[in-house]
């Protein structure tokens, strides 16, 4: 692959009016899972100053929960989705972007998961279902 | 505040309209007319159709773009226009500017719109306020209604 882009590329960053702080997915071969994106907000998170981190709560708040509610398959390059601070000028907000191939794919069933519970009896006591 | 396709989020055909809307606008913004392939209208690989971006579209020749995302009514404290630089990759290695456009659109700053996406495609840029007061309200934190843009 020596020469190649890397198959999945993408990066969170903080934005607007002096700030430019971002966190890159490093080129993995797989795409990055939802918990790997959200550990990379939190990454970000702590690269900004408390100012900057209170101008962008609510920005972080809906950059997780829009990571939470991709679909299974993640979500297919190119998608740039910012979360802004309605309140300030200058597009003081919170990017996530995927640049090329795929990201925030959910992460694959911990090996510690206990397996699904049996179905439960289609009848109690009473008969009643 | 007379706002237009209030109703975007819940009505497909609404949401639509708003679409059509800002194609229009973006055509009628372009310097001259451009053939249909040295222009690429796209609707931003969104499914999610909330209006984050509603919009984008690239004018190859004159490497500029556009990114729109249109806002539903929010706090009363909301603002209802800003905007900003991005840039775009056509291809690999290949970046150009991209104006966002992030608004609640309303009949009262319909006229700064357009007049934004004016001047980005006619200038490369969104011109600064002359008026220190405008400039003042864009920078800071207060409202400003309608505001002269001021970006850096």
């Amino acid at each position: 692959m020596a020469g190649q882009s890397p198959p999945n590329r993408g990066r969170v960053q903080a934005q607007g009016p002096k700030t430019e702080e971002s966190v890159a997915w490093p080129p993995p071969t797989d795409p990055p899972t939802k918990a790997e994106v959200l550990e990379m907000l939190n990454l970000l998170w702590a690269k900004l100053s408390s100012r900057q981190q209170d101008d962008r709560r609510q920005c972080f708040v809906d950059a997780r929960k829009w990571v939470q509610e991709r679909p299974a398959k993640g979500v297919d390059a190119l998608y740039k989705k910012p979360f802004t601070n309605r309140k300030m000028r200058g597009g003081v907000r919170v990017d996530i972007e995927v640049l090329f191939g795929k990201a925030c794919v959910d992460d694959p069933p911990s090996p510690d998961e206990p397996d699904e519970p049996d179905e439960p009896d289609d009848t109690s006591e009473d008969g009643q279902t | 505040m007379n706002r237009l396709f209030e109703g975007f989020l819940d009505d497909s055909g609404t949401y639509r309209a708003a679409q059509v809307y800002w194609e229009r606008l973006f055509l009628s913004s372009l310097p001259h007319i451009f053939i249909e392939k040295e222009l690429k209208i796209q609707y931003a690989n969104n499914e999610d159709n909330d209006g984050n971006p509603i919009f984008s579209a690239t004018c190859l020749p004159l490497e500029l773009a556009v990114r729109v995302i249109q806002q539903p009514v929010g706090d009363a404290d909301d603002l209802d226009l800003d905007c900003w630089i991005d840039s775009v990759s056509l291809k690999p290695g290949v970046e150009i500017k991209e104006l966002v456009i992030s608004c609640c659109l309303s009949e009262e700053n319909q006229p700064d719109v357009k007049r934004i996406l004016r001047n980005w495609f006619t200038k490369g840029k969104v011109v600064a306020a002359k008026n220190p007061d405008e400039v003042r309200r864009w920078e800071g934190r207060t409202l400003s209604y309608s505001p002269e843009l001021c970006l850096h």
